[in-house]
C-alpha cells in the first residue's frame, strides 16, 4: 500500500513537536513577518487591489512566456550577455561549470538565490574544488551548519546567537564571543575580503524585465551588490517564470514582495541590473544569465499547478501557516519549505519528497496572504491527490473524508450511538479500528434534525411577504448536531419577510478537499451546483450557516468546477447567515432586542477569514448588548475540520501544538465565554482553554424580532 | 509642480527614508550642502573619501569642500578600483532621484566603481537635488525605463537606508556588508 512512506514524515514531525525552543523563535519570526505586512498595507489605498493587480501582471505574463523569454534573450544578448537556457538542474550547473573553468576562476560568490537552492548548486563547485560562498548571512550560517533554510525569508531563524558564534569559531577556527557585535564584526571582516577577491559572482533574479533585457534583484544586506559589480563575471540563475513584460510590471512585484515577507516598503536595495558595466574603466567583463526550466514548462499546461509560477517567493504563506509554525522548514519543507513549497517540491523535486503535503490542514489562509492571490489549498489537495493514487489513503483518513455520508445513518439511532459515545472502552475501540482519538468529545447526533422539522414547517416558511427569497444550505452541523441553530435563522428569515426553501443537498464535501480526494469533491460540487443553480436564475439568495460551507460555496466549488458559469452564479449569491441578517436590521426588517450581556472571546475560523472575517456576527452580538473583543494569532486554531479528530502525531498531536498560542490568548483575558461560527473549532477551543463555546445564532435566540 | 505639493513629497520621503534608518538634511544651495557634507563626515571622524561619478561642477565642489577640512580623495582606476574604494570611510555619490512613498534614493550607473562607492564604505553620504524627489514607486518606471535605454549597460539602484539583517533572533542591525550609515542632503 505504500502507507509506510508516511512513517519519516510522522517521525521528523514528531522529534520537532519536543523542541518547543525552535518552534518559538519561528513563532516570533512569522510574527513579525505578518505584523510589519499589517502595518505597511494601511499605507495602501487598498492592499487586496493590489493584489489582485499582482495576480493580473503574473497571469498576463505567463500567459506570454513563449513570446516574453524569445524578448528578454533578445534584449539582454543586445546588451552582450550571455544567455542559456537550461533545461534542468544538471544542465544549469554543467553550464556554469563551464564557464568557470574557462575563466580559471577559483572563488565563487553568492547573494541569496533560491533557484541554485532548488537545483543543489552548491556541492558540485565544491567538489570540483571551487571555493564557495553564501554571502547572505542566513544562508551563510545555514551553509556552514550543512543545513537547509528553517525559514524562505529568514533561513537561520531557528539557531540562537550561541549557536551562531560557536558554528563560526568551530569553522574557522576563532575565538568568536557569543554576542551579536561580534559576529557581525566577524561577518563583515571575513565576507568582505572574500567579496574583493571573488572571481564569479552568483546572483539569482526576483524579477527579469523582458523589454531591456534586465534583471531586478531585491536584498536587505547589500551582498547582491558586491556580488553583482566586483567580480569579473557575473551569473544570473534564475526561473523562466520570474520574466515580466515591462518596467510597470516588475514595480507592483518589487513592492508586493517586500510587503509581503517582512513589511518593507521595498528591500533595502532594489538592483535593477541590465548589461555589465565596467569597473572603473575595466570592460573585459562578463555577464551570463542563466534561466532554469526544470519542470516549470510543464507546469504551465497543468491546470492544477500553473499558478505555481505566480509566485514571486515572498513567504508570506509560511508566516501564517500554522502547521509549518510548529514543524518548520526541515519538516514542512523539502528545499522549498511552507505551502508554496508543496507544490514547487512536488513539480521540481518529484512527488516523494512533497509528503510534507499530508502536515497541510487546508485552512486556506495562505491563499488569504498571498500577494498573487494563488490557489494554493486547492494545489496543496491535488498533490495529495496524486499521492495518495500512488501510495495509499491512511485509513483513518478514508474513513474522515466522507464521515458525513454516516450522519442520516447515526441520526436515526441518535439516543444509542450518543450512548456509546460517552463509553470509555467503546471510544477506546473505536479508536482503534477507525484512528479517531478517545480524548477528543464528538458532537451528539440528534434524532430530530433540521429537515425534519423543516418539512412539518415547510409551507408556513414558504410564505414570504417581503419579496425576498433565500435558500437555506443547511449542511452537516445545523441539520444533525444543533438543528435549533438552524431553526433560529430561518424562523428571523420568515419573520422579516423573507420567503425560506431548503432544497435537496449534499454536505458541503471540503473534507475531501483536506484529504486529497479531489474527484469526489467535484462530484459533490456538482452536484450542489446543479440544485442551487435554479434557484439562483429564479432570484434566491443562498444563504449559509458554517462558513466552511460558505466557503465551499463561494470559493472552491467555482475551481473545481473550472469556473461553470453556474458555479459562479452559484458563488456570487451566497451569503453568510450573519451577513444576511445583518443586511436585514440595516433595512429596519430585523430588529435586535438587548437581551445579551456579558464579555465574550470572538474567535475568526479560518474559512471566515476569506469571507468577512466574523464582522456581522460581532455587529449582531454588540447590537444585543454583548461585549465582543477578537482573540487570535492569525492563524488556525488547529482543528481544521476533522484533523484534530485523529489520533497520533498526524492528528490531535499537531493539533493541539498549533492550538497552543491561541489557548493563551484566551485563557490570559477575562472573558465569560466565546464566541465562533464554526462547529469543529469550537471542539479545539473548548478543550483547549476549558471556556464554554457558543454560536453567535445560539447567543442571539430570541433577540432578532420583527420589526 | 505646486510648491506645496513639492513640499509634501519632500516630507514624505524625509519621514520614511528617516523611518528606514537613513539620514536626511537639507540645504538651500549647492555650497552650503557641499559644506554640511564636510561636516557630516568631520563629525564622524572620516579621513578618506572616494566620490562618484557625477555632474563635474557638483564634483568640484564637493571636492573642495573635503579637502579644504583636510580630508583625501581617493581617485579609483584600474584593476584596483575596488581595493581603493574599500579604504575609503566614506562614498559620496549625486542621487539620480529619490521616490517618497518607498523612502528611497535612486542611483543610475554606468559603471560598477560608482556603485562601490556607495556599496563599500562604512559611510555613505548622497546629495539629491530638490526638484528630483518624485512622489511614488509607479510614477519611477519612465525613469528606469530611460536610463536602461540609454546605454548598452546600466544599472539602476535605488537605496532605502543602511544595510540591514534581522537573520540572527530577528534582531536589528545596520551595516551587515554595505553602510551603516547612510546621509542624504537634499539642495536646490
Amino acid at each position: 500500500m505504500g502507507l509506510e512512506t508516511y512513517e519519516p514524515l510522522i517521525k521528523q514531525l514528531k522529534n520537532m513537536l519536543g523542541q518547543k525552543e525552535r518552534s518559538a523563535a519561528l513563532y516570533a519570526a512569522m510574527k513579525r513577518g505578518r505584523d510589519g505586512r499589517a502595518r505597511t498595507m494601511q499605507e495602501f489605498a487598498d492592499f487586496n487591489e493590489y493584489r489582485h493587480g499582482i495576480r493580473k501582471i503574473k497571469e498576463r505574463n505567463i500567459d506570454n512566456l513563449d513570446k516574453l523569454l524569445e524578448r528578454f534573450m533578445e534584449e539582454a544578448r543586445k546588451r552582450g550577455a550571455h544567455v542559456y537556457l537550461a533545461r534542468d538542474g544538471p544542465d544549469a550547473i554543467s553550464y556554469i561549470m563551464n564557464v568557470v573553468k574557462q575563466k580559471q576562476a577559483r572563488l565563487i560568490i553568492k547573494s541569496k538565490s533560491l533557484t541554485s537552492e532548488e537545483i543543489e548548486f552548491n556541492e558540485p563547485f565544491e567538489k570540483a574544488g571551487y571555493e564557495v560562498y553564501e554571502t547572505d548571512l542566513g544562508e551563510w550560517i545555514m551553509q556552514v551548519a550543512r543545513e537547509k533554510p528553517f525559514h524562505l525569508v529568514f533561513p537561520a531563524v531557528h539557531k540562537t546567537t550561541p549557536e551562531v558564534a560557536e558554528l563560526f569559531s568551530r569553522a574557522y577556527q576563532k575565538a568568536i564571543e557569543g554576542d551579536l557585535s561580534a559576529i557581525m564584526k566577524f561577518v563583515r571582516e571575513t565576507l568582505r575580503r572574500i567579496f574583493l577577491s571573488a572571481d564569479v559572482g552568483v546572483s539569482g533574479a526576483n524579477v527579469a524585465i523582458a523589454e531591456n533585457g534586465a534583471i531586478v534583484l531585491e536584498t536587505n544586506e547589500g551582498n547582491g551588490r558586491l556580488v553583482t559589480s566586483i567580480p569579473k563575471i557575473h551569473i544570473v540563475l534564475m526561473g523562466m517564470e520570474k520574466i515580466v513584460e515591462r518596467v510597470e510590471d516588475a514595480i507592483p512585484l518589487i513592492r508586493g514582495h517586500a510587503v509581503s515577507a517582512t513589511g518593507q516598503r521595498t528591500t533595502t536595495y532594489v538592483s535593477i541590473i541590465a548589461g555589465r558595466p565596467p569597473l572603473a574603466g575595466d570592460d573585459g567583463r562578463e555577464m551570463h544569465v542563466v534561466i532554469l526550466d526544470n519542470g516549470r514548462s510543464r507546469m504551465r499546461e497543468d491546470s492544477w499547478f500553473r499558478e505555481a509560477l505566480y509566485c514571486i517567493r515572498c513567504g508570506a504563506c509560511m508566516n501564517i501557516c500554522a502547521p509549518y509554525s510548529v514543524s518548520g522548514g526541515h519538516v514542512f519543507g523539502y528545499i522549498y519549505p511552507g505551502p508554496i513549497g508543496i507544490p514547487w517540491t512536488a513539480n521540481v523535486h518529484g512527488l516523494d519528497k512533497a509528503k510534507f503535503a499530508h502536515l497541510c490542514i487546508s485552512c486556506g489562509l495562505c491563499k488569504e496572504i498571498c500577494p498573487a492571490e494563488i490557489d494554493i489549498p486547492m494545489m496543496i489537495a491535488r498533490v495529495k491527490e496524486l499521492d495518495v493514487e500512488k501510495h495509499g489513503q491512511l485509513k483513518v483518513n478514508r474513513i474522515l473524508e466522507s464521515y458525513e455520508s454516516y450522519a442520516p445513518i447515526l441520526s436515526s439511532i441518535a439516543p444509542l450511538w450518543n450512548w456509546l459515545m460517552r463509553r470509555v472502552l467503546i471510544r477506546a475501540l473505536m479508536e482503534k479500528l477507525t484512528g479517531i482519538d478517545r480524548s477528543r468529545p464528538l458532537p451528539e447526533f440528534k434524532r430530530n434534525t433540521f429537515m425534519k422539522w423543516y418539512r412539518k414547517n415547510a409551507a408556513r416558511l414558504r410564505a414570504g411577504g417581503s419579496g425576498k427569497k433565500a435558500v437555506l444550505f443547511v449542511d452537516f452541523f445545523a441539520n444533525y448536531i444543533e438543528p435549533q441553530l438552524a431553526i433560529t435563522l430561518v424562523e428571523a428569515l420568515a419573520r422579516a419577510g423573507v420567503e425560506v426553501v431548503v432544497p435537496e443537498q449534499k454536505t458541503s464535501g471540503y473534507p475531501y478537499i483536506l484529504y486529497g480526494d479531489l474527484k469526489e469533491a467535484e462530484k459533490v460540487a456538482r452536484y450542489n451546483v446543479e440544485k442551487l443553480y435554479p434557484y439562483v436564475k429564479d432570484g434566491y439568495d443562498i444563504i449559509s450557516i458554517e462558513p466552511t460551507a460558505t466557503y465551499s460555496l463561494r470559493e472552491s466549488y467555482p475551481k473545481l468546477l473550472n469556473n461553470s458559469e453556474e458555479s459562479l452564479a452559484v458563488a456570487s449569491k451566497t451569503y453568510e447567515a450573519l451577513e444576511y441578517l445583518w443586511a436585514l436590521v440595516q433595512q429596519g426588517k430585523i430588529v435586535v432586542e438587548k437581551t445579551l450581556s456579558g464579555r465574550a472571546g470572538f474567535h475568526i475560523p479560518c474559512h471566515e477569514r476569506g469571507l468577512s472575517h466574523g464582522k456581522y456576527a460581532i455587529a449582531l452580538l454588540r447590537e444585543a448588548g454583548l461585549e465582543v473583543e477578537i482573540r487570535e494569532t492569525g492563524m488556525c486554531c488547529g482543528m481544521a475540520g476533522t484533523f484534530g479528530l485523529k489520533k497520533g502525531t498526524l492528528g490531535i498531536e499537531l493539533s493541539l501544538a498549533i492550538g497552543e498560542q491561541l489557548f493563551k490568548q484566551f485563557k490570559d483575558n477575562n472573558l465569560d465565554f466565546i464566541v465562533t461560527e464554526s462547529s469543529v473549532c469550537k471542539i479545539q477551543l473548548e478543550q483547549g482553554t476549558g471556556l464554554q463555546v457558543f454560536h453567535p445564532l445560539k447567543l442571539l435566540g430570541d433577540a432578532l424580532k420583527a420589526a | 509642480m505646486l510648491m506645496k505639493e513639492l513640499e509634501s513629497i519632500i516630507r514624505l520621503f524625509k519621514d520614511r527614508f528617516e523611518q528606514q534608518a537613513g539620514r536626511v538634511y537639507e540645504a538651500e544651495t549647492l555650497d552650503e550642502a557641499a559644506s554640511k557634507l564636510s561636516n557630516i563626515l568631520l563629525e564622524q571622524n572620516v579621513r578618506r573619501v572616494a566620490i562618484a561619478g557625477m555632474d563635474e561642477q557638483v564634483r568640484e565642489r564637493i571636492r573642495e569642500s573635503l579637502t579644504s577640512v583636510g580630508m583625501e580623495i581617493v581617485e579609483p582606476r584600474g584593476g584596483n578600483a575596488h581595493e581603493t574604494i574599500n579604504s575609503a570611510e566614506a562614498g559620496v555619490t549625486l542621487a539620480s532621484f529619490a521616490v517618497a512613498d518607498i523612502g528611497a534614493i535612486a542611483e543610475i550607473t554606468n559603471d560598477d566603481a560608482d556603485r562601490l562607492v556607495s556599496s563599500l564604505p562604512r559611510i555613505h553620504a548622497c546629495l539629491l537635488q530638490r526638484q528630483n524627489i518624485i512622489d511614488t514607486f509607479e510614477n519611477s518606471a519612465q525613469l528606469i525605463r530611460d536610463a536602461l535605454s540609454s546605454s548598452r549597460s546600466c544599472v539602476v539602484s535605488f537605496i532605502g537606508g543602511p544595510s540591514r539583517t534581522g537573520d540572527i533572533e530577528l534582531k536589528l542591525v545596520l551595516g551587515v556588508h554595505g553602510p551603516h550609515q547612510v546621509h542624504v542632503i537634499i539642495f536646490g
